[in-house]
């Protein structure tokens, strides 16, 4: 069910390797996915699932070392073919970014309110008077309190969810119309992580935000975006409405992550639905299906042949035998 | 019966030294912190950062001493020991950290590493040694191949099993567990939660454990203690607290679990985000009388700024620090 209105962004068979170009790293495998303006995409995946990485291509911040291919459409243009000066424009500006540990993103040496300003000056929407008045507005907007004090605090002097709120205050001080948040809560303590949630899902509707949130938390993913890429190995295992791919997961891995919560529906102490085995290093992936060696109806096809996507209800399951079909049959 | 683990009264303060001018000020990193774990038993320790969890594992495991009170293991105060004796005791209580990358030494073979306590507490065991270390690695599912290769040569989850297999060695009857899969894979946290408790069921041992994931403490410990700012603020039975939670914090932690992996919380106020806790300008400031929660509690009054709340029993087996506690 992809956006028929014109997409904000549509990422098309995003690939990200490293390495020798004879046997590449492969990080991310032609992912694809469109977002329409003022939507919400949750990207979720463990270690080595490619979603940082996927992250990064969006907004211009990857290695030196990575090679790239397909295209990243933005407002109509490819942002795969920017260079580092085209690449100013839109950081910042339109797509704003924030991350998991907001201690390395701002700068330690310069108060906060200034670096709320910088973005707004800096791209010359507000001389430097109004642009502080504007920050002021939204370290008060994101929760601070005594803003008229904090705004010429230092990083350090902050409690780490009051980091967070800067991050987001600076993320949104342009008006972007994407925002990316890569982790944004798993830093921070639960009932921080909860007013953060809060806070983005409220922040999202005043500016019409588009909004991509990569996390391994599925509980962050289904409490702030409506549909969801499942990421493993770098490849896109399943995609779909939030909460119908929760409810009702189709792909083995899917199916797999939510079971292995507590909680659900295992009575205390019980022994709870792990997956067998560990994530492989990039290499080790097999060259079919990434989640072959850990998925229980894994085939020799399996092992051999990237699966097609299949639908099954409203999601997209890229699997030969979705809904544990191991007999063969597709849904 | 003697309990095996008893914590009375225990205090740790930190000076905080705070440039040339301003007079040091006095963190109460854990403020008289009494309970008891028996035998075979999990007791769960939840609280935000700088609610002084770390701490009191530290204080447990004898790696710090205390200000104030007593950790008593099997009846023995691990305090008065002499260092030689202390030694000898630490094979009964053993810790697993939250990152294997950093608890285990990137230059030692496995087999050093899980060695590690033996060496401490029963050295010169010779030939024994080596099938001490191999039986721990066993006992986790892992190979005695494992013995000669490096911490590197593993996944995260299997890193966690070294560190396991290591505090397993000595055969101890206490676990200090300080966030063991908070930094693993989701995938791959459920197995090393099914090994712990299947080791708890196989050896009788008892863990304190400690975690910021309250689906995961729930699932795993008999009873919990909450903590914040230093001091307990309830404690009681896992199922009846995070069911009915009798402090105003505990029910922010609970309310706090997303609804994804949230189990129905029976309670008479009814859950809604007006009671999650304000953003507080004092956040991280130390509190200077009254109840440390009372900046971010939706229910304080003027009283809570002016008393100290101190544990009071509500029912069978829960104490709370409150006020005016929910339940």
């Amino acid at each position: 069910m992809s956006e028929t209105a014109s997409p904000l962004i549509a990422v098309d068979r995003l690939a990200v390797s490293f390495g020798d170009p004879a046997r590449p790293l492969a990080a991310v495998r032609q992912v694809s996915f469109t977002l329409a303006p003022g939507g919400t995409l949750g990207i979720v995946g463990e270690s080595g699932s490619g979603k940082s990485m996927t992250a990064r291509a969006l907004i211009g911040l990857l290695p030196e070392s990575a090679r790239v291919s397909g295209t990243v459409a933005f407002d109509g243009r490819d942002l795969l073919a920017n260079r580092e000066r085209d690449w100013e424009a839109v950081r910042g500006r339109q797509i704003g970014m924030v991350f998991q540990e907001p201690m390395t993103a701002l700068n330690p040496a310069h108060r906060i309110g200034d670096q709320i300003a910088e973005g707004l000056i800096h791209h010359h929407l507000l001389d430097r008077r109004a642009a502080r008045a504007e920050a002021l507005r939204l370290i008060e907007r994101v929760g601070i309190a005594r803003g008229r004090e904090r705004i010429d605090a230092y990083p350090h002097e902050l409690s780490g969810g009051q980091r967070q709120r800067v991050m987001i205050a600076m993320a949104l001080a342009c008006k972007p119309s994407l925002l990316i948040a890569d982790e944004p809560t798993s830093a921070l303590d639960v009932t921080i992580q909860a007013q953060i949630v809060e806070l983005l899902s409220e922040l999202r509707a005043e500016y019409g935000l588009a909004l991509i949130v990569i996390s391994h938390d599925l509980g962050v993913i289904a409490d702030l975006t409506e549909r969801t890429l499942i990421l493993y190995g770098g490849r896109v295992m399943e995609e779909g409405g939030t909460s119908a791919l929760f409810r009702a997961p189709a792909h083995p891995y899917t199916r797999g992550l939510l079971a292995a919560r507590p909680g659900r529906h295992k009575a205390k102490g019980e022994h709870l639905d792990a997956i067998p085995g560990n994530v492989p290093a990039i290499a080790d992936f097999p060259p079919g299906c990434p989640f072959f060696g850990r998925c229980t109806d894994g085939t020799e096809r399996c092992r051999l042949q990237v699966p097609p996507p299949v639908a099954v209800g409203d999601s997209l399951a890229r699997c030969w035998f979705p809904q544990g079909q191991a007999s063969g049959g597709q849904a | 019966m003697t309990a095996l683990l008893d914590v009375a009264g225990l205090t740790r303060r930190f000076h905080l030294a705070h440039g040339l001018i301003e007079r040091p000020r006095i963190l109460t990193a854990l403020d008289d912190v009494s309970f008891t774990l028996a035998h075979g038993r999990s007791l769960g320790v939840v609280g935000g950062s700088g609610s002084g969890k770390t701490t009191l594992a530290r204080l447990v495991m004898a790696l710090d001493k205390p200000d104030a009170g007593t950790v008593r293991l099997d009846g023995e105060d691990l305090n008065a020991l002499a260092p030689a004796e202390l030694r000898r005791r630490r094979r009964k209580f053993q810790m697993v950290f939250q990152d294997p990358r950093g608890s285990l030494d990137p230059r030692m073979r496995v087999e050093r590493i899980v060695a590690e306590p033996l060496d401490v507490a029963e050295p010169g065991l010779g030939s024994a040694r080596r099938e001490r270390v191999a039986a721990a690695l066993e006992a986790v599912g892992l190979d005695r191949s494992a013995l000669s290769l490096y911490p590197h040569q593993f996944s995260g989850g299997q890193r966690q099993r070294i560190a396991i297999a290591r505090a397993l060695v000595t055969a101890p009857a206490l676990v200090v567990a300080d966030e063991p899969v908070s930094a693993l894979d989701v995938s791959v946290q459920a197995q090393v939660l099914n090994l712990m408790m299947d080791l708890q069921r196989e050896r009788g041992l008892a863990y304190l454990f400690i975690s910021h994931d309250l689906a995961v403490v729930e699932h795993i410990a008999d009873d919990v203690i909450v903590m914040h700012r230093g001091r307990i603020v309830e404690q009681g039975p896992a199922e009846a607290l995070f069911r009915n939670p009798g402090h105003p914090y505990t029910l922010s932690l609970v309310e706090a679990i997303s609804p994804f992996d949230r189990m129905p919380v029976d309670h008479t106020v009814s859950p809604s985000p007006a009671l999650r806790p304000r953003p507080s300008a004092r956040e991280m400031l130390p509190s200077s009388g009254g109840c440390s929660y009372a900046g971010s509690c939706p229910f304080a009054s003027g009283h809570c700024h002016r008393e100290t709340p101190s544990l009071i029993a509500t029912g069978e087996d829960r104490r709370v620090a409150c006020l005016k506690p929910l339940a």
